[in-house]
């Protein structure tokens, strides 16, 4: 399924959408938002791309296979239990970093958030790439 | 003695890091760090007084600990363990060499020498679970070393099932016990060590019977007693010094440590020595016969081993002092000569190429240090002076006969008779007599093959002799189990009186009686009789397997009737069950409230749009149009969000439905979909439950809308937002702050689910 107009066009939306996806990661403790809406996001970018090539080409953009980044994704939101864990008592719980320009306040539930990003990030592009690439 | 278990399970840990980084050596780097963890427990042991106790807190909530005691039985059975775990270790520098996954063997050994410790010294309930289920475990991964063969795997899951059915029943036990003794005088909710039980007895109870028959089984599953027994004689595919540790030595003396560890509490009622003297002396002389009837030299030693658990039991349940300290006796007795003759058995098939009694003869010339252990632990085996085993053999005769009279006696010689004849047949067939071998030239073997069985046995010699400390550990563990001072006689003599002169008598009759038998073996009669005892345990593995076939099929035709592998009929079975399953409670309390119903004009219009889109999806031919429609329908929910602030609700709403829109497509485009059923009855009764599903969901929507609800938990959470979870936005901080553990329990789920999905879309791909 290729079109030149739907392969210019995910060219220029995708830088788009990630970034777009990446704000809306780190605002929503505050605003609408958060990391599951996020990886959603990301995730249509990338479905949009592998709709206007294939799913190699897309694969390659995302860099980390999908699969893995559904363990990465799952390995940060331990990685900030555990934090939790040993610097605040107990498992998940949250610490918070003094306030930075842009990006706000960090601390161990953006962390998390983030984990949950990669993993919605991977598991619906896996999925989606994986049925494209199914023969029919 | 935390630590030293820590210690020996890092070392397991770390084992197969180690043969990468110094190839064949980590086996040597391995033996002296087991080396170490015996003297350190040997120190550390010597220097407690006896019953000393440590634990750790590891379920307070619950008051279960971690914790360890040290006292004569757990002292002398630690000692056992890690001795003959150096002896194993070496012996498998040498046995295993070659293999490129050895980091894996010693890991693996390490980990079950770490998990018997750990049982032998656990003083709390669940700590003895905890480490009896783990030697379980690290029994079935090293039975199973060679995988790549069926019998093998069999072996392995065989083992396991048995032990694991044991452990189960170890846990009933354990639980029912606790129960029953009640709080300890300190104040803990439910009594929780061993120590405490043994202090309480527990024989008065009316739950007695229910937990003497549960340890039993445990016992008589791990130990391979009748009618658990198949499993031992088919493990012993695994590699020889596995057999030599876990299968003789070790693993399977658990079940009677734990008669043993529980008989102060258990014992010394009429219950306890009917169970154990029966299945005990009846294993005892069916598989001390039927080893007889084997040609295989380890499966020989796996009916020998059976049969002397056989005998400990049986002196069990007699509990009387003596009785106890024969037990004690021939526990280390046993544990010495049968892991040395099973190292020794290992050398003879790495030199001669087999194992089988029949093609073997005349090896003493070619291996003249393991002809003479051979001959040391045989002798041992068969209860010669004055080897331990012979001390042990005497003790037993003068227990049974104290005990269980001339009948006792009598049961015990035909055992003791059949552990001469073993005897025999291991040491002098194959080593004596015309040489035969499958290969003409018998292998080299290196000196860390022939030196640990050797130390083994010649310890079996030696320690009547040099009792020492070994008596010291033997009286103290008698004390532990006998309760009541009691120092180990280790005298060769039985003594003058009738009793002794009687013993004296039998041990002559049993010498005697097993010479014949072992020369009269190939007679037609002998061989009936060692059949039937190798008949008996041919013919529970055989009722075993038609269990779990039946077992099998049963689970798979069940199965079968309800994955049908078609997602239309697990959706309709869905469906199905959730109107039932709400339907009952709409109908008797969870109405609706009725009320005023004021609607504005563009949420009129909104509902238009969903309504439209859930029609079309019905009505529209083709499929794309059809999932098109139902996207329109969530577009619509999700503006209904919007309207109605739930701003995050509403974004995932369109996110979720643009993605489902875009997997339909691929799908429907790749991907054959159901078909709709082509009866008019199949239709008929789709629409009926789809309409009953949206007609129950449509009430439980709305009475969770319209029925009162404690409003306090929302309050509390948003006034707690901002100011400790330092968010405004209260769905995205409940998801990742007040309820993360949910969140990062649903996202596994997530991930692994997305997993699947991929591998079944690979799977497809290829074929």
């Amino acid at each position: 399924m290729s079109s030149l107009f739907l392969r210019v066009a995910s060219r220029v939306l995708l830088p788009g959408l990630m970034l777009f996806s990446i704000w809306i990661l780190i605002r929503g403790h505050n605003d609408p938002g958060g990391g599951f809406i996020a990886g959603l996001i990301a995730a249509a970018g990338f479905a949009l791309r592998t709709f206007a090539t294939d799913a190699e080409v897309a694969r390659k953009q995302l860099g980390l296979a999908p699969s893995r980044l559904i363990g990465a994704g799952l390995l940060v939101a331990l990685t900030s239990g555990l934090l939790g864990w040993i610097f605040g008592g107990s498992f998940l719980a949250a610490l918070w970093l003094p306030e930075v320009p842009v990006l706000g306040k960090l601390g161990t539930p953006l962390l998390f958030d983030a984990g949950i990003y990669l993993l919605v990030l991977g598991a619906v592009t896996a999925s989606i790439m994986a049925l494209s690439e199914v023969e029919t | 003695m935390l630590w030293i278990l820590i210690t020996i399970f890092a070392a397991a840990a770390l084992a197969p890091a180690l043969h990468r980084l110094v190839g064949a050596r980590c086996g040597a780097v391995l033996s002296l760090v087991l080396v170490g963890a015996w003297f350190w427990f040997w120190w550390a042991t010597y220097r407690l007084p006896g019953g000393h106790m440590e634990s750790y807190p590891w379920l307070p909530s619950l008051g279960i600990e971690l914790a360890f005691v040290t006292d004569g039985l757990s002292k002398l059975f630690g000692m056992l363990v890690l001795g003959i775990g150096v002896a194993v270790l070496v012996y498998s520098t040498a046995y295993m060499k070659g293999s490129d996954r050895l980091g894996s063997f010693f890991a693996r050994m390490l980990f079950f020498t770490g998990s018997m410790l750990g049982l032998v010294i656990a003083d709390g309930l669940a700590t003895l679970y905890v480490f009896w289920e783990m030697t379980t475990i690290a029994s079935f991964f090293l039975i199973g070393w060679q995988p790549e063969k069926a019998a093998v795997r069999d072996a392995a899951h065989k083992a396991l099932i048995v032990t694991a059915m044991g452990g189960l029943a170890l846990l009933a036990a354990l639980v029912t016990m606790a129960i029953t003794a009640g709080p300890p005088a300190g104040g803990q909710t439910v009594a929780l060590s061993i120590s405490h039980l043994n202090e309480v007895g527990l024989q008065e109870h009316n739950t007695y019977p229910i937990i003497v028959v549960l340890v039993v089984f445990a016992a008589v599953a791990k130990s391979a007693q009748a009618p658990l027994w198949f499993w031992l004689p088919a493990a012993m595919k695994a590699p020889t010094p596995v057999s030599a540790y876990l299968h003789s030595a070790t693993m399977v003396k658990a079940g009677v440590f734990l008669l043993a560890r529980f008989s102060p509490a258990l014992g010394d009622t009429p219950l306890w020595t009917l169970l154990l003297t029966t299945i005990g002396g009846a294993t005892m002389v069916a598989a001390g016969l039927g080893a007889l009837a084997q040609s295989d030299l380890k499966r020989l030693l796996a009916f020998s081993t059976i049969s002397v658990l056989g005998a400990i039991i049986y002196l069990l349940g007699m509990g009387s002092e003596d009785a106890v300290a024969a037990a004690i006796v021939l526990v280390v007795a046993h544990a010495l000569y049968k892991a040395a003759l099973f190292l020794v058995a290992g050398t003879i098939e790495k030199a001669s190429g087999s194992r089988e009694l029949h093609e073997l003869g005349g090896l003493a010339r070619g291996l003249p240090g393991t002809a003479a252990t051979a001959v040391i632990a045989a002798a041992s085996l068969a209860a010669l002076p004055p080897f331990l085993g012979y001390v042990a053999k005497e003790k037993l005769y003068a227990a049974a006969l104290t005990n269980l009279g001339m009948v006792g006696l009598a049961i015990a010689v035909v055992g003791g008779l059949a552990m001469v004849a073993a005897a025999l047949l291991v040491a002098v067939l194959p080593f004596f007599g015309p040489r035969r071998a499958p290969n003409d030239q018998l292998r080299h073997v290196p000196a860390a093959m022939t030196l640990p069985p050797f130390a083994l046995a010649a310890v079996g010699l030696v320690a009547t002799f040099l009792p020492g400390p070994l008596r010291g550990w033997m009286s103290e563990a008698t004390q532990a189990v006998a309760v009541g001072h009691h120092e180990v006689e280790l005298s060769l003599w039985p003594g003058t009186d009738a009793k002794g002169l009687t013993v004296l008598a039998a041990t002559a009759i049993t010498y005697g009686a097993g010479v014949l038998l072992y020369l009269l073996r190939s007679r037609r009669a002998v061989s009936v009789l060692v059949g039937l005892g190798d008949r008996a345990l041919e013919g529970t593995a055989e009722f075993a397997e038609r269990v779990g076939s039946a077992a099998m099929a049963g689970a798979k035709a069940l199965t079968l009737l309800h994955q049908t592998g078609r997602v239309g009929s697990y959706l309709r079975t869905i469906f199905v069950a959730t109107v039932v399953a709400a339907a009952v409670p709409l109908s008797i309390d969870l109405m609706p409230r009725t009320g005023e119903i004021g609607i504005t004009w563009f949420e009129a219009a909104i509902l238009t749009l969903i309504v439209a889109g859930a029609l079309g999806a019905v009505i529209l031919p083709r499929s794309l149009s059809a999932v098109a429609s139902l996207g329109a329908a969530g577009l619509g929910i999700a503006l209904l969000f919007a309207v109605f602030s739930a701003p995050d609700l509403a974004i995932t709403q369109v996110m979720v439905e643009a993605l489902i829109v875009v997997i339909f497509v691929l799908t429907f485009y790749r991907l054959r979909s159901a078909e709709a059923p082509e009866t008019p009855i199949g239709r008929a009764s789709d629409i009926g439950l789809s309409v009953a599903l949206g007609t129950v969901m449509t009430l439980l929507v709305l009475s969770a809308a319209t029925l009162p609800s404690d409003p306090s938990v929302a309050r509390a959470i948003s006034e707690a937002s901002v100011p400790i979870a330092q968010g405004r936005n209260v769905v995205n901080v409940i998801l990742v702050e007040v309820r993360a553990f949910d969140t990062l329990g649903e996202v596994t789920v997530l991930g692994t689910a997305a997993l699947g999905a991929v591998a079944l879309l690979r799977r497809r791909e290829r074929s």
